[in-house]
C-alpha cells in the first residue's frame, strides 16, 4: 500500500519530519484523502531494531543528532563566542533522527496542559523583559484533540484521579501501569504532606492497544526505543497508519535544506539530499514544517531569497526567537529495601499540586514532581553525588543503585526574545549548510522555581522515610531535549509566525506545528500538547485544501 | 525526556568537569563505526589478550582501575575486565586518542617513579590509594576513571563487564522482560485509590 511518487509530482502536502507532529499530520491528511510525502533525515527502525545499549544510545548518538555530521555551536548570551559541539559529542539541541523522532526515544510522559497554561499572561499579568503572552487557542478548543490523542496514540492512565485534573470529554483508553516501589513511595510521602499524587499518565500501552503489544517493562524507555512497539511513537501508531492509505510516502534519508517559493511568493516544493547527498527538489501544493523547535527555525531560516530576505515566514524578525527547554531539578532518596527502578517504565505517580504559578513566591513557576527511575547503570555510575568519586564508598555508592528512586521535578521556562536559534555564520555541516547556533540562558524564575520544587522533592523523599537524600545544585542547561517556541503561535503577524490554525502568516500553503508553535512553555511534558495541535491543525489544514485556499 | 537532558548533562558537564570525560567526548565519533562492526565487538567478550597495552602498562592501568572499584566481598573493576574494555577501546573506538592517552599513562608514571620505588602497580594499597588521590583531578586519572566505569556497566561485547559482574555489583538485571511487583514496596500495594 506504501506510496511512491516522483519528485515532479507536486503532492498536497509535504511534510517535513515524521516526528510527533509530522506523524499525525501524515496519517491525519492522507486519510483525508491527500497525497502526501514525509520528509525524514534519518533511518527507519524496527522495534527488534532498538537494544538494551546504553553506551550506544545515551553516549554515541545511535539514533540522535550526532556533532559529528550535524554539529552545532553554542552560547549563553549573544555577547558570548559560541562553542562548536565536539565531534561525536553532544549537541545543545538534542532529538531522535529516525522516522517517528523524538517520540521514538522519549520517556512518554503525557501530561495535558491545563487551561491557564493558555491564558496565563492574563491570568498573572506581563513579566517584564519577557515574551510572556496567551495562546491563541484555549485549553477547551484544544480538549477534543487531547482526547484524540489519549484514544488515537494510546496513553494509559486513570480518570478523575487528582482534584485539578483539567476537564476531559473522555476517560483514558488504558488503565495506568502498574505501580513501581517509587510510585508507592512518592504516593506515601505526598499524601504525608497533604498532597494529591495520581498515576502518571503515558503513552505507553498497559495492555495490548489497537494492534500493538503491551509494555513487558524491560525499563529501557527513556532514551532508547521500544523493542516491543509498545510505546506509543509515531513510527509505531500514525506512520504506519498513514501508510495504509495508500496516500503517504515516508521518504527517509531525505534532508530538506530549503524550501522553494515561486514568482507568486507561494511555497512550491523543497531542496533537499537524499541519502547519497545528491541534491533534489520536491514539488508540493502546499509545505508543512514539523522538523522539531530546532530544526523548523532553522530551515525557515536557510530558506531566504529575494522574497523573504530574512527567512521564510519571517517578516516578523521572531522566527527562531523565544527558545524555552522547561526547567528541572530533582532529589534521590535511598531506602532501607529494594526498589528496582531500572525495571519498567519511568514515573507511575506524579504530583501537580505545584502546577500553578503563585505570585506570593516573588517568582513565576509552576510544575509537576514524578517518581522514576532516573538513570540507567552507566550513567548512574558517572554522575551520583557530590564528593567521594572512587574507590570503596564510591562502590558501596554504587551499590545503592536498586534502592535509589528520583523525585524528578519538571518545570517552566519563560519566554525570552534573547533565547533563540540562529545560524551559525560560519560553522557548516557535512553537507555544507550552516548549523544551528543556539542561544540560551534561563531567566532567573526559571531557576529559582525550579530550586523552590527541588525543595518540595526532598520534602516527599524525606515524609516518604527515604534513609539518605542527595541531589545536584539547580543548574543552567546547555542541553535540551524540550525544543520550543522558536516560531509561536499567536494573532498578531508582527509577533508571531504562524496563526491559530499553524498558516505562515506571511505564506498561505507554509504551515509550521511542531514544539516551535508554543507560546509558553508548560509544565514540562510538551509532546501531548504538540499532537494536540496537529490533530487539530490537519482539519484545518484539510478544510483549507477543501476550499482552494492552500 | 527532560531528566534524560539533565542525567546527560549531569555526566557530560558536571561529572565531565573532570577533563576526563571531555577527553572522552571528544573521541566518541569512532564508536559508531564500532557498531558496524557489532560482529567483532561481540568477540571483545571475556577477552584475554590486549592489544593497545604492554603488559607493564596493563599492570598499571588495572591496578588503577582497581583502585577506582575495588575487590572487596563482591568482585570489582579488575575481575570484570575494565581494563580489557580500555584496552580495547583504546585499539578500536578511542583508537585516535591512544597517544593521548600513552602520554598521560607516562606522566603518571614517571611523576610516581620521582617519588617512589618500584611501578605504580607493586605499591601497596595504602600508597596506590594515597598517589591517585594526590591526582584525582589530572585529566589522565578522570580519563581512566570513566573508562573504568563505562567498561564495568557496558555491554560485555565491549570488553568488560564480563559476565554481567558489574550489572551484578548494583542489582541490575537485563532480563529483557518483567513483571510486578518489581521491588519492595509495590508488593502490598492496595490499588490507588482517589483521595
Amino acid at each position: 500500500m506504501t506510496r511512491a511518487y516522483r519528485d515532479s509530482e507536486a503532492v498536497d502536502f509535504l511534510i517535513v519530519g515524521s516526528g510527533a507532529a509530522g506523524g499525525v499530520l501524515a496519517r491525519e491528511l492522507s486519510r483525508a484523502g491527500f497525497a502526501v510525502i514525509v520528509m525524514e533525515q534519518g533511518a527507519r527502525l524496527r522495534p527488534q531494531d532498538f537494544e538494551h545499549d546504553e553506551l550506544k544510545y545515551w553516549l554515541a548518538n545511535g539514533i540522535t543528532n550526532d556533532p559529528n555530521v550535524s554539529p552545532q555551536t553554542y552560547r549563553k548570551t549573544a555577547a558570548d563566542v559560541a562553542k562548536k559541539s565536539e565531534p561525536g559529542g553532544i549537541n545543545p539541541l538534542w532529538y531522535a533522527r529516525t522516522v517517528g523522532g523524538s517520540s521514538v526515544h522519549f520517556t512518554a510522559n503525557f501530561w495535558r496542559f491545563h487551561p491557564v497554561d493558555f491564558t496565563e499572561r492574563s491570568v498573572l499579568g506581563g513579566i517584564a523583559g519577557t515574551s510572556f503572552e496567551d495562546w491563541p487557542v484555549t485549553y477547551e478548543e484544544l480538549e477534543p484533540y487531547y482526547a484524540k490523542v489519549d484514544w488515537e496514540i494510546g496513553v494509559s492512565g486513570l480518570a478523575g484521579a487528582h482534584p485539578n485534573e483539567p476537564h476531559r470529554s473522555k476517560p483514558y483508553p488504558m488503565p495506568p501501569m502498574p505501580v513501581k516501589s517509587s510510585g508507592v513511595l512518592l504516593e506515601r510521602g505526598a499524601r504525608k504532606l497533604g498532597l494529591h499524587p495520581f498515576p502518571a499518565p503515558l503513552a505507553i500501552a498497559s495492555v495490548p492497544y489497537r494492534g500493538r503489544a503491551a509494555c513487558i517493562h524491560c525499563g529501557f524507555c527513556m532514551g532508547f526505543g521500544c523493542e516491543v512497539g509498545a510505546k506509543s511513537s509515531t513510527l509505531f501508531t500514525m506512520i504506519p497508519e498513514a501508510e495504509a492509505s495508500g496516500r503517504c510516502e515516508v521518504r527517509t534519508g531525505s534532508y530538506v535544506f530549503r524550501i522553494a517559493t515561486n514568482t507568486r511568493a507561494r511555497v512550491s516544493g523543497v531542496h533537499y539530499f537524499d541519502a547519497d547527498k545528491r541534491e533534489r527538489f520536491q514539488a508540493a501544493k502546499a509545505v508543512v514544517v514539523c522538523a522539531n523547535g530546532a530544526e523548523t527555525p532553522r530551515l525557515l531560516l536557510m530558506s531566504a531569497n529575494t522574497h523573504f530576505p530574512q527567512g521564510l515566514a519571517n517578516s516578523s524578525g521572531l522566527v527562531g526567537k523565544n527558545l524555552m527547554f522547561n526547567q528541572g531539578a530533582g532529589a534521590f532518596g535511598v531506602f532501607e529495601h529494594e526498589l528496582n527502578e531500572y525495571k519498567s517504565v519511568q514515573a507511575t505517580r506524579l504530583v501537580l499540586d505545584f502546577y500553578d504559578a503563585d505570585p506570593k513566591r516573588g517568582f513565576y513557576g509552576g510544575g509537576g514532581i514524578d517518581a522514576r527511575i532516573g538513570p540507567n547503570p552507566i550513567v548512574w555510575s558517572l554522575t551520583g553525588p557530590q564528593g567521594v568519586r572512587w574507590g570503596k564508598s564510591y562502590k558501596d555508592h554504587l551499590r545503592s543503585f536498586p534502592r535509589t528512586m528520583l523525585a524528578g521535578g519538571h518545570t517552566t521556562s519563560l519566554p525570552l526574545a534573547s533565547n533563540s536559534v540562529t545560524l551559525d555564520p560560519e560553522v557548516k555541516d557535512a553537507w555544507g549548510m550552516p548549523v544551528i547556533r543556539c542561544t540560551h540562558k534561563e531567566h532567573p524564575d526559571d531557576m529559582k522555581f525550579a530550586a523552590w520544587l527541588q525543595e518540595r522533592a526532598v520534602e516527599i523523599l524525606d515524609a516518604a522515610g527515604a534513609q539518605k537524600i542527595w541531589r545536584d545544585p539547580v543548574a543552567e542547561y546547555d542541553v535540551s531535549v524540550h525544543l520550543l517556541g522558536t516560531c509561536r503561535m499567536g494573532n498578531d503577524p508582527k509577533s508571531s509566525i504562524v496563526d491559530r490554525f499553524h498558516r505562515a502568516h506571511d505564506v498561505p500553503n507554509l504551515f509550521i506545528c511542531d514544539g516551535s508553535s508554543f507560546v509558553t512553555s508548560g509544565r514540562g511534558q510538551p509532546t501531548m500538547t504538540i499532537q494536540a495541535l496537529a490533530f487539530r491543525a490537519a482539519e484545518h489544514m484539510a478544510r483549507f485544501a477543501r476550499r482552494g485556499e492552500v | 525526556m527532560e531528566n534524560a537532558a539533565g542525567t546527560r548533562r549531569d555526566f557530560l558537564c558536571g561529572a565531565g568537569s573532570a577533563l576526563g570525560v571531555t577527553w572522552i567526548a571528544a573521541h566518541w565519533p569512532a564508536i559508531a563505526a564500532a557498531h558496524t562492526h557489532a560482529a567483532a565487538a561481540v568477540a571483545g567478550a571475556g577477552l584475554t589478550t590486549l592489544a593497545f597495552f604492554a603488559d607493564a602498562d596493563a599492570r598499571d592501568v588495572d591496578a588503577i582501575a582497581a583502585q577506582i572499584i575495588p575487590t572487596d566481598d563482591a568482585p570489582g573493576a579488575r575481575e570484570a575486565g575494565a581494563l580489557y574494555f580500555i584496552d580495547r577501546s583504546l585499539h578500536t573506538w578511542l583508537a585516535s586518542g591512544g597517544d593521548r592517552f600513552r602520554t598521560g599513562l607516562r606522566e603518571f608514571q614517571n611523576h610516581f617513579a620521582a617519588t617512589h620505588a618500584g611501578a605504580f602497580a607493586a605499591a601497596t594499597d595504602t600508597t596506590q590509594h594515597a598517589y591517585l588521590t594526590s591526582i584525582e583531578e589530572s585529566e589522565f586519572f578522570q580519563t581512566v576513571r570513566a573508562l573504568t566505569l563505562i567498561g564495568l556497566f557496558a555491554l560485555p561485547q565491549y570488553g568488560g563487564n564480563r559476565d554481567g559482574m558489574g550489572w551484578r555489583l548494583i542489582g541490575f538485571e537485563d532480563r529483557g522482560k518483567f513483571a510486578p511487583p518489581f521491588g519492595y514496596y509495590d508488593r502490598d500495594y492496595p490499588g490507588f485509590k482517589p483521595p
